[in-house]
């Protein structure tokens, strides 16, 4: 079973990863900034020095912090490890932001810090010119522009790119383009509720507004692109308190010890005149009018934040005045925390006084030693500190005789020293054999060459929990977890009192920690090419989510939704063009289909609040649906930019995936205003979904209209569509009768179709025009699409001739394709070959074509001792796709299930799936963008666990905080 | 005439008043507490520094071998720790009178670990290997523990120490001569003894086993399981394992819960073997092992029961996993305990015929599984 393995990870590697290699090359090769490291660089996520803690700010709101150490770009050559200034990094991360007057903490080098101060600017960059897949240097900090792919609308481009930070995090992607309607036209439209006809215009802008963000294209088609302007938040300065703030109640007209210093409050109308002496109360060494401080968030601005704090530099302190609530509830200072809103109700005026504090510069070197760098990079939605970047200044060589290099200088308690250690040694001419890193405890990572033998070609590494690597591993990620050098990883499940139970899976995602199966023969996943040689992936794939042990009654439950078959190929699939997808382990051929425009009007929206069951079960109830089984409406995330409420909301796929990125809704943050800093259009709009809200605020919306594309049917063929050219007059065969051309005008773009059937009843019909008007709609409105095609005969039994829109007319005949045997298939009806599935086709949520067929269980499925077999959807042929076996279950654990497939008579199993024993038989088989979505959406957590299964370890249990936030989510 | 007669009946409430006061018992037991938590992460005491802490700080410190922990390695667990705190401190400053009665609890502590015990031998999580593969490992278990008792008695060692190291070398956990301590009633010294002779051919073993795989050219598979079968003891089995190759530390994760949960057939056919031979030869000077036992003792058969209903899924995961808390809490005290009581020179009286024993039984039983597993794969008796 497992020495079978490495072939087939050859397999994955040539297949999964050749979509990933283009995104590879970069431009500006001289600095690795914006870079990621080698795409089979080891991930170590743990490293004792290296700090990933949950904590509060002063308002009690969460921030995730991690540290990590990267290396990127490095080589071994002649027997030494070459690392490019910039190629090691120290990253220290908040997956939130961290903003002055909130006490937000921040690790720097291990410590716990306080930030207390920030300088920022936003950068605007202008006429940046890239070509698709180029990762383009825009300024001398190493931000990068990165155009990922582009894809079309009516044959006109639209292009999908992200602004890289030097670290190499991004933080979405985002589209743009200057060829469309701008999505202020949506306003225009006059929808129904429920369904409408399919939309005539594609709407989208060519600026992408994110909050401190905005990136304008100018010009753009498929390769290549031209920004009028990228703007962005480039932080120049920030500074940290090393130390926890001194609180002292605020005494009017009095004074409050500080060591050996006084510090005196008096009451002025509009705050308080702060007055810091020294110990006989002669000597003033610092004295200003300061306000107190409240969370609104506009305080921090340039122009704003002076008003209150006071800062006297050469005694190292900062002194702020801020309501201190009475126990100091919601700060990391006590455990405990309770639903007290954001902001104080009640409290007292207390001073907060910062010390230690250290002020870093971006783009400068690290006070401590110069050997480093500092990088600060903002959130580019809300502009705050986000990362805090150290990275050699130099380059620098390892070799055996001088096989370490130094980490930036921690400050420290007890001793300032390097915060870690890069050991690399074992070199030959062009390997490694040995690397690790060493933190400033002397404690080591393992070593990073898994393979002794074969060496390493660098020294490439990232240790640590940094959020950063996610987006560094876009390129590699799918490649990386579906490596089954190791088998394939199981993580054990968590065993609780009560099982975790839904009734219906629909629009939910699978057990977080659902074993991913890759590749596994029968379930295909091969590149297929329309009629103009555009090459797609078509793959297949398997979820089974929701499942779980009822041991009360010894049996496995798969809910209703919870096994889905999934088909999907790279972009939506589309008629006129001889697009195949995969259908229950055959090639089929779309030929037409049927869409609509769902609108829902005035409706309201939660804010969606995960939370906990006593048995620690993650419970939400706040989806609002869009249409029976389309999609689902999320409010999942808010922020307050300059105190305006902004939602993310998410549109959720009967998948459980999302479509695209999080929509940003916010109100009155328009960037002409200058009484805010940040940009969020008050609607969103992207191809033919849209969101128009009435309110937005940070617990709540009401929207007021929403729009997207729902999908009714569609026709397929499992026979290859066929070319015929016809002059007028002449016929071909088409199934058991004909197709005839009875005229055409090549002028006009039309041709007189006749098909007959075999007893010669005839139906005609005049094809187009295909003229100007109806190629700027092609491929993908319907209507067109049905003006160029003639269906005929009775349902599943039908024959099809349509216009070749590549080449209508060729010497001197109409050129037809020709299709027969047509299947139809309807959304929400069973499935014609398994009445057991129902048909749940979606939607792209851009164009209205046919996204992903996806073929789920109407009835609860029961595994038990009885029934430990249960076949998939079967196909034409009758046959299972394939089969769930369950082989060692005790009623309680799983300890051994897996996937079996049958190809040509021969029998294919996945390794068990229950390795480590299991309370449920959620998984991600096949490789295909659903599965993608899942993986995606917890890539660390598996990356990580990828290398304690490497070594056979446990997770390190996760306390505190961490705990808590980790059963919420689990 | 003594007035201790007198004395209990005046104090007699219930049948606990038979124990000690809680003021005579308290220093003894407030000694074990304090050590237990400064040894062990336990349930509910959030105390970070523990040894079991420091020996992680170390394990990182000095790097993994074969990707595993140096003490997981050395066998460092929750009764390693209390007992080696202990034992120092017991050694270095000497035990006080006053805590003497407190330390006595150790008696009633480890038989009711055991009992607790029951819940972590499930043998359903077993069965994914398949029965040959648990007939396989239960004769091999078999086979040590008899040929090391025999072993035993040919090289004169005392039957309790003898008993101890036959019953942890064939369920391959060290831990077992603990468990038998109150079952063989075995000195503290032999207890001591024998873990430290199975520990030391274990971890020998686990450096050697991956050149006798690659001698005799293993396949990975095969080679999970004789590490398993050859060595027990987890972290040093997964030295070997991980040592050998990556393949065959997986199928060593894979295959140990077959080890693990014939275990207690494993000890109960050491108690049973040497209480019928106690019964049989009830005159016999040379025989000590379990002769204080009457019949057999009430934890063992408690244990059992429990033992069997753990099989039925009585005690559901969350609950054992809480158990194995208490089992932690219970054992961490015990150790503690015994730490305290034990003078080095009681360790070294037992001399060093026991570790010599362990080698031969170890190693033949190394061999044995050897051309058994050998054949056993080429035969297909045995399928992974």
């Amino acid at each position: 079973m497992f020495f079978e393995r490495r072939w087939k990870n050859l397999l994955i590697g040539a297949m999964v990863g050749a979509s990933c290699l283009a995104g590879v090359p970069a431009s500006g090769a001289e600095t690795p900034h914006g870079l990621q490291p080698a795409a089979d660089m080891p991930y170590i996520p743990d490293l004792g020095g290296l700090r990933a803690r949950t904590f509060k700010n002063q308002y009690g709101q969460v921030r995730h912090l991690a540290e990590s150490v990267v290396v990127r770009q490095s080589k071994v050559e002649g027997g030494k490890a070459h690392v490019p200034a910039g190629g090691l990094f120290y990253i220290s991360e908040t997956k939130e932001d961290a903003a002055p007057f909130m006490r937000d903490p921040f690790f720097v080098l291990g410590e716990h810090a306080y930030l207390v101060d920030l300088k920022s600017h936003r950068n605007t960059v202008r006429d940046v010119k890239v070509a698709k897949r180029e990762k383009v240097l825009v300024d001398k900090a190493g931000y990068r522009l990165w155009f990922d792919f582009s894809t079309d609308h009516y044959d006109k481009p639209y292009i999908q790119l992200a602004l890289i930070a030097p670290s190499g995090h991004w933080p979405l992607e985002f589209t743009v383009s200057d060829q469309f309607a701008h999505m202020e036209e949506i306003r225009k439209l006059d929808m129904k509720d429920g369904l409408n006809p399919q939309l005539i215009e594609y709407y989208l802008d060519p600026d992408y507004w994110y909050g401190a963000s905005k990136f304008t294209v100018k010009s753009n088609d498929f390769d290549k692109a031209t920004f009028d302007s990228l703007e962005y938040p480039v932080i120049d300065e920030a500074t940290f308190s090393l130390s926890r703030p001194w609180v002292l109640d605020v005494r009017q007209e009095d004074f409050r010890w500080y060591g050996t210093k006084r510090i005196y409050a008096f009451r002025h109308p509009e705050g308080f005149l702060v007055r810091v002496t020294d110990f006989s109360g002669d000597k003033v060494l610092g004295e200003k009018l300061i306000r107190p401080v409240t969370p609104q968030g506009y305080k921090d601005r340039d122009d704003a934040k002076d008003e209150y704090f006071l800062s006297i530099p050469e005694e190292n302190m900062r002194v702020e005045i801020m309501v201190q609530p009475e126990y100091l509830k919601h700060s990391d200072f006590t455990p405990w925390s309770n639903d007290v809103p954001y902001g104080w109700t009640d409290g007292l005026l207390s001073f907060v006084i910062y010390d230690d504090l250290v002020t870093v510069r971006n783009g400068e070197p690290w006070p401590l030693d110069p050997r480093y760098r500092v990088g600060l990079e903002a959130n580019l939605l809300t502009g705050k500190l986000q990362r805090l970047i150290l990275e050699n200044a130099e380059p620098f060589t390892l070799d055996d005789s001088s096989n370490s290099f130094d980490g930036p200088i921690k400050y420290s308690e007890v001793w300032n020293r390097p915060a870690f250690k890069l050991v690399a040694s074992g070199f030959d001419d062009k390997t490694v054999s040995e690397y690790y890193v060493r933190d400033a405890f002397f404690q080591r990572t393992d070593n990073m060459v898994f393979d002794g033998k074969k060496g390493r070609r660098d020294i490439d590494l990232f240790v640590g929990r940094a959020p950063t690597l996610i987006p560094i591993l876009e390129d590699s990620f799918l490649t990386r977890l579906s490596d089954k050098t190791y088998g394939i990883v199981v993580q054990g499940s968590h065993f609780t009192t009560h099982p975790q139970a839904m009734d219906n899976m629909a629009f939910n995602a699978p057990d977080p920690t659902a074993p991913f199966g890759g590749l596994l023969r029968g379930f295909n996943r091969t590149n297929v090419k329309n009629r103009r040689g555009d090459a797609l992936v078509s793959a297949e794939g398997l979820v089974i989510r929701g499942s779980y042990v009822d041991w009360r009654n010894d049996r496995i439950v798969i809910p209703r939704a919870g096994l889905f078959y999934t088909s999907r190929n790279g972009r939506n699939v589309r008629a006129l063009r001889g697009e195949s997808f995969y259908m229950l382990g055959r090639k089929a051929w779309i030929a037409t289909f049927q869409s609509a425009t769902f609108v829902r009007k005035d409706f309201d929206l939660d804010f969606w609040k995960l939370q906990p069951e006593g048995s620690l079960h993650p419970i939400y109830w706040q989806d609002v649906p869009l249409g029976e089984n389309n999609k689902m409406l999320r409010f999942t995330d808010r922020k307050f930019l300059d105190d305006r409420a902004m939602g993310l909301v998410n549109v959720v796929k009967y998948s459980g995936n999302n479509f695209g990125a999080p929509f940003l809704l916010a109100q009155n943050l328009d960037p002409t205003d200058p009484g805010t800093r940040y940009s969020v259009h008050p609607m969103f709009g992207e191809g033919s979904t849209w969101i128009i809200p009435e309110f937005v605020g940070d617990n709540y919306m009401r929207i007021k209209e929403f729009g997207t594309p729902i999908i009714q049917n569609i026709q397929y063929t499992y026979t290859e569509p066929k070319r015929v050219l016809l002059g007028v007059g002449e016929s071909a065969g088409l199934g058991v009768g004909t197709v005839k051309v009875l005229a055409f005008d090549e002028a006009a773009g039309t041709v007189t179709v006749e098909i007959a059937d075999k007893d010669g009843k005839a139906e005609t019909r005049v094809l187009g025009p295909l003229d100007e008007h109806a190629r700027n709609l092609l491929p993908q409105h319907q209507d067109i699409v049905n003006r160029l095609q003639l269906v005929v005969g009775p349902l599943n039994d039908r024959v099809m001739a349509e216009m070749d829109i590549e080449k209508p007319f060729e010497d001197g005949k109409a050129a037809l394709w020709t299709y027969v045997n047509l299947l139809y298939l309807e959304n929400e009806k069973p499935l014609p070959t398994d009445s057991r599935f129902m048909v749940r086709s979606d939607v792209c949520g851009h164009c209205y074509q046919l996204n992903e067929l996806l073929f789920d269980n109407s009835e609860e499925i029961v595994l038990d001792r009885n029934n430990p077999r249960y076949d998939g959807p079967k196909g034409a042929d009758g046959k299972p796709i394939f089969s769930i076996v369950v082989d060692n279950f005790d009623g309680e654990m799983i300890h051994a299930w897996h996937i079996e497939t049958v190809v040509r008579g021969r029998v294919f199993k996945s390794d068990n799936l229950a390795f480590n024993p299991r309370n449920n038989v959620d998984v991600l088989m096949g490789v295909n963008g659903t599965t993608e979505g899942f993986l995606r959406a917890n890539m660390l957590e598996r990356s990580a666990y990828q290398e304690y299964w490497r070594v056979g370890l446990h997770e390190h249990a996760k306390r505190g905080l961490d705990a808590w936030m980790a059963h919420k989510f689990q | 005439m003594s007035q201790t007669p007198y004395i209990y009946e005046d104090r007699r409430r219930s049948f606990l008043s038979c124990c000690y006061s809680f003021q005579e018992v308290l220093p003894g037991l407030l000694a074990m507490f304090f050590i237990a938590i400064f040894s062990n992460n336990l349930a509910g005491v959030p105390n970070p520094f523990t040894l079991e802490n420091l020996f992680r700080y170390l394990d990182a410190v000095i790097g993994p071998i074969n990707g595993q922990p140096l003490f997981q390695i050395l066998n460092s667990n929750f009764v390693w720790n209390p007992f080696l705190l202990g034992l120092i401190i017991g050694n270095t400053f000497g035990v006080h009178d006053s805590w003497k009665r407190g330390l006595s609890y150790i008696h009633k502590l480890m038989p009711l670990g055991i009992i607790m015990l029951a819940p972590h031998f499930v043998f359903g999580h077993a069965t994914k290997a398949g029965w040959a593969m648990i007939i396989f490992a239960f004769v091999i278990m078999v086979l040590t523990a008899q040929f090391t008792i025999w072993l035993g008695r040919r090289m004169g060692v005392d039957d309790r120490h003898a008993g101890d190291i036959a019953g942890a070398l064939a369920t391959g956990d060290p831990h077992v001569t603990a468990i038998l301590m109150p079952m063989l009633k075995a000195k503290g010294g032999q207890v001591i003894n024998a873990l430290a002779c199975v520990l030391l051919f274990g971890l020998i073993a686990s450096f050697l086993l991956p050149l006798v795989g690659q001698l005799v050219g293993m396949k990975d598979e095969a080679f999970g399981l004789l590490s398993i079968l050859g060595i027990g003891n987890t972290g040093q089995m997964y030295n070997a394992a991980f040592g050998y190759s990556y393949e065959a530390g997986r199928w060593a994760h894979y295959l140990e819960p077959v080890r693990h949960v014939i275990m207690p057939a494993g000890f109960l056919y050491v108690f049973f073997v040497l209480f019928l031979r106690s019964r049989i030869n009830p005159d016999d000077p040379e025989i000590h092992a379990t002769r204080p036992h009457k019949a057999v003792p009430l934890f063992v058969i408690i244990f059992i029961v429990c033992w069997i209903l753990a099989q039925f899924h009585v005690f559901k995961e969350p609950a054992h996993l809480a158990i194995f808390e208490m089992v932690k809490w219970d054992f961490s005290l015990a150790a503690a305990a015994l730490g305290l009581s034990l003078p080095l020179r009681e360790i070294a009286q037992w001399g060093l015929r026991g570790f010599a024993i362990t080698c031969i039984a170890g190693t033949a039983r190394i061999v044995v599984l050897v051309a058994a597993i050998m054949a056993a794969v080429h035969f297909n008796w045995l399928t992974f």
